[in-house]
């Protein structure tokens, strides 16, 4: 139409300029003539900027940035004699970026704390000495990383290598809690223990003789028919299949519940394996596939659970954009119930939670392989039966995202849902775990349904 | 291998797994911190957007934004206002721009001419002063306009913008049978569709 000025954001050729120049696919005239018309017209400069602006906020949005700040001490001691001199020396490390690139920064600073007296030194030093070999003892202990490596051996379980991730007690008191638990409790055979600690076979022998552990004494207090919960220590692997689905399984989401049908008798409940939101994964109990944060090379701490006088178990963790899930674990009638929550610490919603909740029953007499015939899923309930038939494990979730069992790993799963999650705000979920002997399981869900347990205590 | 040792955060839990504090404290004054993150956090569109008009290649564009960040932070005073934070972090952006075309002596790639970068950039930024004064919360509307999308439009935004593991536009172009040109047409059109939406979430609010 002649004569009729088109605004310059709705003329196609500009736009086409602007979108080259965004996409770098100008050729040098091209160019040229945008500089023109960025040069003589302010609506077009004012539409580019706008268009740029736009096209850098979707970089913003479509790949946040990721912040991580680290600092650590290190104290100098220089000079010898009455007159030494005592700096501590301040080392700070800033990681900035997204998925697409990270910069670390290792700034120091160092601040001269002056000239201090050999009086006041003989005092200090020891002291700063022992907390700087405590410190660097403790990391050691602290980052006895997974390898990134899958354990070695055939896909068969019969042979494989356990994981090599182990953690060493780190006094009396825990010493005897891990050794009683593996030993006495779980079964380890001494390999197990030395997978699980760190320890080498003559130092945890000696071990078990100064704290008087046997590996024949029989669980205290625990009669044949005692349901019980302890953390699992790891060492050994939880599943007999799909090795490569489950690289260096980590200890401090599981938990082993003992069976009323042997002290010894065990399913590992991993709480959670994994939480997923609609973008991410957010939380893996393992290592094969990369999470949220291992993209960003960011690895969460090692973590145990918290144990309370009645034997119940929590822990919080902790996520590095300041978002946290927390579990609790207790027994309640010879019944476990379990109770997840997630906060999101974001400024952006979570979008879908779920909360992956996997069941390894390997350890018991009867439930090595899942056949589906042996398996229900009934009115929300995930449940699976021995060979014999008349024994059964049922677990549940409220809310549920979906219910599955594999076969010959062998696990089952009710996962737990969580649906949409805004900042601030925490969603909750609630889970069951139980056993039972006998012929009428219809019977028996009604009375776990009667229980209340999907609304709490 | 690293552990997060601090990070910014809107809640804490004490007893969390999540933070190792070596001595039982945080030793990064947190105000210093928040701070410093939430000035960040407010000027990096408009520093990528600036670092945009006089660097042609997104990976350029990256680097430079990170050197950015680092050289900001390394610098950074607590007596600094976000303007001050502003100032700093645009002349660093400049000067880092300047020496990563020194360094890499791009011959393949058309840039504009610097007078005019020079120009659109301080327009953008004048754009992000202007939001920034009226409390204009584009990125938040924006987000909630990218959530409205279909999961197909939004899979060629993620692979165009998102992080690296997304799919790339040339696996959308192999997946669908698609040219590429047709792939950039379409996210010319999903950005203004963007837009539009994004302009109208502000006029209504």
């Amino acid at each position: 139409m002649r004569g009729t000025i088109i605004p310059i954001g709705e003329n196609p050729d500009f736009n086409s300029l602007v979108e080259g120049l965004l996409e770098n696919t100008l050729s040098a005239s091209e160019m040229r003539y945008l500089e023109s018309l960025l040069s003589n017209d302010p609506q077009a400069l004012e539409e580019c900027a706008r268009r740029m602006k736009l096209h850098a906020e979707l970089a913003e949005v479509c790949d946040p940035v990721h912040l991580e700040l680290r600092q650590d001490r290190r104290m100098v001691i220089e000079g010898r004699g009455e007159s030494r001199r005592v700096s501590m020396r301040e080392i700070r490390t800033a990681h900035f970026g997204n998925s697409r690139a990270t910069a670390i920064l290792a700034l120091d600073d160092t601040r001269d704390r002056g000239w201090w007296s050999l009086r006041k030194l003989a005092l200090l030093v020891p002291s700063l000495i022992g907390i700087v070999v405590a410190g660097f003892w403790l990391r050691g202990t602290l980052s006895s990383d997974p390898p990134d490596i899958p354990p070695s051996g055939p896909e068969d379980g019969t042979t494989v290598t356990t994981p090599t991730w182990s953690r060493r007690p780190k006094n009396d008191g825990e010493m005897r809690f891990w050794l009683e638990n593996m030993v006495v409790r779980h079964n380890y055979s001494l390999p197990e223990v030395e997978a699980a600690t760190g320890m080498g076979q003559s130092e945890i022998l000696k071990t078990l003789q100064r704290l008087g552990i046997r590996e024949d004494e029989q669980p205290v207090n625990l009669s044949k028919a005692t349901v019980s919960i302890m953390p699992y220590p790891g060492g050994r692997h939880t599943r007999l299949d799909g090795f490569s689905q489950s690289v260096n399984p980590q200890r401090d989401t599981k938990f082993s519940i003992f069976t009323p049908w042997s002290p010894h008798e065990y399913v590992v409940v991993d709480l959670p394996e994994a939480i997923h939101t609609s973008e991410n994964l957010i939380y893996l109990a393992h290592t094969d596939i990369p999470t949220r944060w291992t993209k960003m090379n960011v690895h969460l701490r090692p973590l145990e659970w918290k144990r309370s006088e009645h034997g119940d178990l929590s822990y919080i963790r902790d996520l590095p954009d300041g978002s946290a899930f927390g579990v609790e674990v207790k027994l309640v009638d010879q019944a476990v119930r379990m109770g997840i929550w997630i906060r999101n610490g974001t400024l952006i919603p979570m979008k879908d939670l779920w909360g992956q909740i996997c069941v390894l029953p390997a350890p018991v007499e009867g439930f090595t392989i899942l056949e589906p015939a042996h398996s229900l899923f009934e009115r929300g309930y995930t449940l699976c039966r021995n060979n014999g038939g008349n024994r059964w494990i049922i677990t549940a979730w409220h809310p549920l995202q979906r219910q599955s069992v594999n076969r010959t790993y062998p696990c089952f799963h009710a996962d737990a849902k969580f649906g949409d999650c805004a900042p601030g705000e925490t969603v909750h979920a609630r889970g069951w775990l139980s056993f039972y002997e006998g012929d009428d399981v219809g019977a028996e869900l009604a009375r776990i349904e009667a229980t209340g347990w999907r609304v709490g205590d | 291998m690293q552990y997060v040792e601090h990070i910014p955060k809107l809640h804490s839990s004490p007893d969390s797994g999540g933070l190792v504090s070596s001595g039982g404290e945080t030793r990064i004054e947190k105000q210093r911190v928040e701070l410093f993150s939430r000035f960040l956090a407010a000027n990096r569109p408009a520093l990528r957007a600036f670092l945009s008009t006089k660097l042609r290649c997104r990976e350029a564009v990256e680097d430079c934004l990170q050197e950015v960040s680092l050289t900001v932070w390394r610098k950074y005073d607590d007596r600094w206002d976000e303007e001050s934070f502003r100032r700093f972090s645009f002349a660093c952006a400049r000067f880092k721009a300047l020496s990563w075309l020194k360094k890499n002596k791009p011959k393949d790639l058309v840039f504009l001419d610097p007078d005019v970068a020079e120009k659109l950039g301080e327009h953008l930024v004048q754009l992000w002063q202007e939001d920034r004064k009226s409390n204009t919360d584009c990125m938040g509307a924006l987000e909630r306009c990218l959530n409205q999308l279909p999961e197909r439009q939004r899979e060629v935004i993620m692979a165009r913008y998102g992080p690296k593991d997304c799919k790339t536009l040339e696996e959308i172009s192999q997946k669908c049978s698609r040219t590429m040109d047709s792939i950039y047409k379409q996210l010319e059109r999903l950005r203004s569709a963007l837009r539009r939406c994004v302009e109208q979430r502000l006029d209504k609010a």
